[in-house]
């Protein structure tokens, strides 16, 4: 009889395990789902197009009538990336995080862009010439005629003008936080039909950039002008390569192509390539790294803090992706309350600076491979001019760095400083570095306190000054040493707290800024750093940050250059998927 | 160990039902060989976090390799790092010593702090019934129904991300279920007769429940203390994943395992250790628990 | 059983009120506040002006009592509020998120109980020999799992081993039951395993009971096993107790689903959760916590009440 039980008991776990054992094949087939095979092995490319002459700096192709379709089969498909989250406004100027423009900005067009392939020259966009005033106080802008809002209205100067009113006098609350400079405009004049000028208040050649930058977009009025505001995924109307066509907050984002784009391809192919671009979130890294490996999705986005994860994907994937390091990271360093005791005496800063041995850092933080390891840097990280210089300064150099390191101990013993607390975002990223910077000062005989808190919390402690060192990661998003001082170091830019620049840096900047050749740039910048590490000592750079890293899958094709660096800049114009492409 | 110093001191003024208690936790543990088996591992592995210091001559927060190092590999000035290094190259098995009290301090006292209050709360809210017990349910009702780890994140948010913070944090977790099992257990206790008779005879409030009410709940809190030691340990885990528990550079199991993540590629074997560990401790905290509860348990009183 | 359902469902009034006082309190211990999440850079503040702007805007600058009529009043009204970040009304968040999260707890029950009852049962139909053995060994492994890291193991493995992960895209069930399966499936066994690690200890105890009533006894000393009798009493023994666990767990199962829904970008109430907490986005965060101890709450009544009518039938039976 008990045999009987048993039988029925034991039924029930095997009608158990079934239920268990059909999940798992549910799981495992995948349905119709023709993804579920993995990442095709692709032997080789196919061949990209030969590189087209570039087009002048100031002068765009003119659209030509007969857009005849390619034949290498560029045309259609489309790309899924995954990226660590996605936005958290549909008005992405408000946001100062970088996966706002990652989602967003292939819906919109600058009055010029950044050359991908650099990260610095400038072209042509909503602009096809430009020139900058006399007094290097202006720009004028040429603005192309025939282009067309998504939603069929003509774009006009009009339209431009309130874009900009709107950054220079901003409604209450809100800013661009990343351009803030955009602040300083004091006149936008529209000078006929097709011209524009946009004056602002310093002599500045490199004032430009921002409108350049990924957030320096021309937006639509009469969209964000209607009651609500930038309150739904509809509203996001630009004139950009791409039409926003369905999206979900903080879940994905899909575009379609913009049939009536304005830019053609340097061979006349009309952009974009692609019939559709989605960007969906994946924030944790193991799962962004699994789509990938199971061709869900075609490009994994890591942010500089997730370049560990994603190097060590690279490397267990084999071939079946390609890497590419976007450099437009910036530099991690640490801040120095200058408020309060003890680091509004110059010497305790300097102390500080010396003690920093940026070779161990380098040799602590590397990866288990041995590559990738972080660059000792100055104050500029990656568009510091003299970056390559950095291992050979006094303090840095292996041969001069103990007497370095004995001034700073003379120093520190001067001031009595033997160790600091230092507040540090409770990411792991960040522990990590702040973990090892404290390694690296106990090598030097300081002791240093951890005090972790999360983004806001720290946000108050900064807004109270109380604190001694706090732990920064800026992005840079202009590309001139002028702009990245004004936007990060000086006291209007936006590490708060930090000492007060000797009057000299003024008199160098403005000299930096109005150089028109290059050599006086150098010399200027030289000085500047000159005196930073010697005068001022803002802060202690730690190292260059490991730039931001794409993993994109071999059926993913480019024209050369435009995809590789400075991966945030452009705007998938141009890039197309093979044959291979499960979404082809 | 502090499972069994609880209950007893608890119970010191009777001294005969000290020695029976302990004589019965012996005899169980002796009928119960998972138990057993339990309370070896867990000595071996308070053992392993006692020698901290003494098994390993590196510091545990001393970067000595490079990054996820792998197993028996040589440090930057040849350290032998037995277990390999973790995300910073530190050596996993001095940091096991280390984060395990850490983990240990806070699998014991979040429960503790926790089982504790509850029992209080849950005996004064019987004992008093009325109005008292209405209003103190209302809250046990709120507690019980909000996820713990909601609860958690702004507890140790606002005290800052200490250890201390931690352990406030995960007693929340426990103190409004605690609180309903002994409350309905004193429930039946106070209807008893002797309970009555006590009260009948005029004695103090304070008396009855410190006394007969206290003593008498004690098996009750003991299981809930033991199933919470292994959930605060994992529950640490938890909040550390989330960014929120046991700040660096002070190591736990959780936020090893945690800050491991990251590493996973590199070699599997910097989140596979403490993620074992874990695994392995809270284990033998559940059989030791499991065992003593079939002991404890009044319904399954004498049939283990 | 009338008067006890009246009293119950009266109850819930005051119990709402503590919670919505909590949620309230629990929001404002936090430190910083959404000004300072909002107007900053790479954790720097872009102006005072603008956090100022910020805090006026959102009443953060008044005191508290005053917040906190302003709030009670709200939801006196019936407004959950809006995000004090994305503008979203509260209840548009809620309804986007709430099905992912409690499609995943509920799935999380159902594989724990799949998994618990026949083993359970197993368990105390072999009390003290090997299966039960091997049973409450594993059950008590299961408990002891940290579930992200059972999670992730999981998506690992089947990376791994099948070249599969879940689908990228979130739909409503109604629309892709089977996409929506995939993508709930790996979170859910992360989950029910510790769930069904309870369910199982929780059914051999119930049924060791069942086992041993008299006339149970009786009929096994007579040498009699009455399959029939003991079938009838172990399921709806076995089954009760587990929906009690369930409605008693289920705020712990939330627990998981905050964890693992980050994990397998679901979005849930969790990530939202945790979203509104590291932003401070109070009107979010106290409206998710409210809403998500309000159906908790709801959720054990009804089981509760269930739970007296059933148990009566069959005390009666």
């Amino acid at each position: 009889m008990q045999t009987k039980l048993l039988k029925s008991v034991s039924i029930l776990s095997v009608i158990a395990v079934a239920v268990l054992a059909m999940s798992v094949a549910i799981v495992a087939c995948g349905g119709e789902d023709p993804t579920a095979t993995p990442v095709p092995v692709q032997p080789t490319a196919t061949q990209a197009p030969a590189p087209t002459e570039a087009p002048e700096p100031t002068a765009a192709p003119e659209p030509t009538a007969a857009m005849a379709p390619s034949s290498d089969g560029k045309r259609g498909g489309s790309i899924i990336r995954g990226v660590s989250v996605t936005l958290r406004a549909w008005d992405y100027n408000t946001e100062p995080v970088w996966f706002a423009p990652q989602s967003l900005q292939r819906h919109y067009s600058n009055l010029v862009r950044f050359d991908p392939a650099d990260g610095s020259t400038i072209l042509p966009d909503l602009a096809s010439e430009w020139s900058i005033g006399d007094d290097a106080k202006s720009v004028t802008f040429n603005i192309r005629d025939g282009v067309k809002w998504h939603d069929g209205q003509d774009l006009t100067l009009e339209d431009i003008k309130w874009t900009f009113e709107r950054a220079k006098s901003p409604p209450e609350g809100e800013r661009y936080p990343r351009i803030t400079a955009l602040l300083t405009i004091t006149d936008i004049t529209i000078v006929d039909d097709n011209n524009i000028t946009i004056a602002y208040e310093n002599t500045n050649a490199d004032f430009i950039q921002n409108f350049a930058a990924a957030w320096g977009i021309v937006l639509a009025p009469h969209v964000m002008e209607q009651e609500g505001g930038m309150n739904s995924a509809e509203r996001v109307v630009g004139t950009g390569p791409f039409v926003l066509d369905e999206a979900e907050m903080e879940e994905f984002v899909t575009s379609r192509s913009n049939p009536d784009y304005f830019l053609i391809a340097p061979d006349g192919d009309p952009y974009p390539y692609l019939d559709e671009m989605t960007s969906v979130a994946l924030s944790d890294v193991e799962a962004r790294i699994a789509a990938i490996q199971t061709g869900r999705i075609d490009i994994a986005s890591f942010d500089p803090a997730e370049f560990a994860p994603a190097v060590g994907a690279l490397e267990s994937m084999g071939d079946a992706v390609r890497m590419e390091v976007s450099p437009l990271a910036g530099i991690n360093y640490l801040s120095m309350n200058a408020k309060a005791p003890p680091f509004d005496d110059l010497k305790a800063r300097r102390a500080a600076y010396l003690l920093f041995d940026r070779l161990r850092m380098q040799q602590l933080e590397s990866l288990p491979s041995g590559e990738f390891a972080s660059i000792p840097t100055g104050f500029f990280g990656t568009i510091d001019p003299f970056v390559d210089e950095v291992p050979d300064l006094w303090e840095v150099s292996k041969s001069t760095r103990d007497d370095a390191l004995a001034e700073g101990k003379a120093l520190a013993e001067e001031v009595g400083l033997e160790g600091f607390t230092m507040i540090v975002n409770s990411r792991s990223f960040f522990q990590e570095l702040a973990q090892l910077a404290a390694q690296v000062y106990a090598d030097s005989g300081w002791e240093i306190k951890l005090e972790v808190g999360d983004g806001p919390a720290l946000a108050e402690r900064r807004e109270n000054a109380d604190y001694m060192v706090s732990m920064s990661t800026p992005n840079v998003v202009l590309p001139s040493v002028g702009a990245f001082l004004f936007e990060q170091y000086l006291p209007e830019g936006r590490e708060v707290n930090i000492a007060e620049p000797p009057d000299v840096i003024y008199e160098l900047l403005a000299e930096l800024q109005a150089a028109t050749d290059p050599v006086t740039a150098h010399a200027a910048t030289r000085e500047i750093q000159e005196v930073m590490r010697e005068d001022w000592v803002p802060v202690v750079p730690m190292g260059k940050q490991r730039g931001s890293v794409e993993l994109i899958a071999n059926h993913v094709q480019d024209r050369p250059g435009a995809l590789g660096q400075w991966f945030n800049l452009h705007t998938w114009t141009d890039v197309w998927v093979d044959e291979n492409s499960p979404r082809k | 160990m502090a499972t069994v110093e609880t209950p007893s001191d608890a119970v010191s003024p009777k001294g005969k039902t000290r020695n029976r208690f302990i004589a019965a936790i012996w005899r169980a543990t002796k009928s119960h060989p998972t138990g057993m088996v339990g309370l070896v591992m867990l000595i071996i592995i308070l053992l392993f976090i006692l020698s901290a210091g003494i098994l390993t001559p590196h510091k545990y927060d001393r970067t000595l390799s490079t990054k996820a190092a792998s197993m028996m590999s040589r440090g930057f000035d040849d350290e032998l790092l037995i277990l390999g290094g973790d995300e910073l190259g530190r050596d996993i098995l001095t940091r096991l010593q280390h984060a395990g009290r850490t983990s240990f301090v806070i699998g014991l006292a979040a429960p503790l702090l926790g089982v504790t209050l509850g029992t209080i709360i849950g005996i004064v809210s019987a004992y008093r019934g009325g109005i008292v017990d209405l209003l103190v349910q209302r809250v046990v009702d709120v507690l019980i129904s909000l996820p713990g780890l909601v609860l958690a994140m702004a507890v140790t948010l606002a005290l800052g991300f200490s250890v201390w913070g931690v352990i406030v944090a995960l007693s929340l977790n426990v103190v409004g279920g605690s609180s309903r099992v002994v409350r309905s257990h004193a429930l039946t206790q106070s209807q008893l007769e002797y309970v009555q008779a006590a009260r009948a005879l005029g004695a103090s409030d304070l008396r009855i429940i410190f006394r007969h009410l206290l003593p008498n709940s004690m098996a009750v809190s003991l299981v809930l203390f033991t199933v919470g030691v292994g959930a605060a340990i994992t529950a640490e885990a938890g909040l550390s994943f989330l960014g929120l528990g046991v700040q660096p550079p002070t190591p736990s199991w959780g936020n090893m395992l945690t800050f491991a993540q990251q590493y996973f590629r590199f070699g599997p074997h910097i989140a596979v250790i403490p993620g074992l560990t874990i695994a392995i401790v809270v284990f033998a905290i559940n059989m030791v628990g499991d065992s003593l509860r079939d002991v404890l348990d009044p319904h399954l009183r004498g049939r283990g | 059983m009338r008067d006890y359902i009246i009293r119950r469902v009266l109850l819930l009034i005051p119990n709402l009120f503590i919670l919505a006082t909590l949620t309230f309190f629990l929001a404002r211990v936090l430190p910083g506040d959404v000004a300072l999440g909002l107007a900053t850079v790479d954790g720097n503040i872009i102006d005072q002006e603008t956090v100022q702007t910020i805090r006026d805007r959102l009443g953060l600058n008044d005191p508290l009592p005053v917040q906190y009529a302003r709030f009670m009043l709200q939801l006196l009204s019936g407004d959950l509020g809006h995000s004090d970040v994305s503008d979203q009304s509260v209840a548009t968040v809620v309804a986007h998120t709430a099905e992912v999260t409690f499609l995943l707890a509920i799935l999380s029950v159902f594989i724990g109980a799949a998994m618990a009852i026949p083993f359970g049962i197993l368990s105390a139909m072999m009390r003290g020999r090997w299966p039960d053995q091997i049973i409450r060994t594993f059950s008590a492994v299961f408990l002891a799992l940290p579930n992200f890291w059972l999670g992730i193991l999981l998506l690992l493995a089947l990376v791994t081993w099948f070249s599969w992960s879940p689908p990228i895209f979130n739909e409503t069930f109604l629309d892709a039951p089977v996409a929506q399966f995939q993508r709930l499936i790996l979170p859910a066994v992360a989950i029910g395993t510790s769930f069904a690690a309870v369910a199982t200890r929780l059914t051999r105890s119930t049924m060791l009971e069942v086992l041993n009533q008299d006339y149970i006894r009786t009929a096994r000393a007579k040498g009699l096993f009455p399959n029939r009798v003991i079938i009838r009493h172990a399921l709806p023994n076995a089954v009760l107790p587990i929906i009690t666990l369930s409605a008693l767990l289920f705020a712990g199962l939330l627990n998981g689903a905050v964890v693992l829904e980050r994990i397998f970008a679901l979005p849930g109430m969790g990530v939202e959760i945790v979203t509104a907490t590291s932003e401070r986005d109070f009107q979010l965060l106290q409206g998710l916590v409210l809403v998500l101890g309000a159906f908790v709450m709801i959720w054990i009544l009804l089981i509760d009440l269930i739970y007296v009518a059933v148990d009566k039938r069959i005390q009666l039976e």
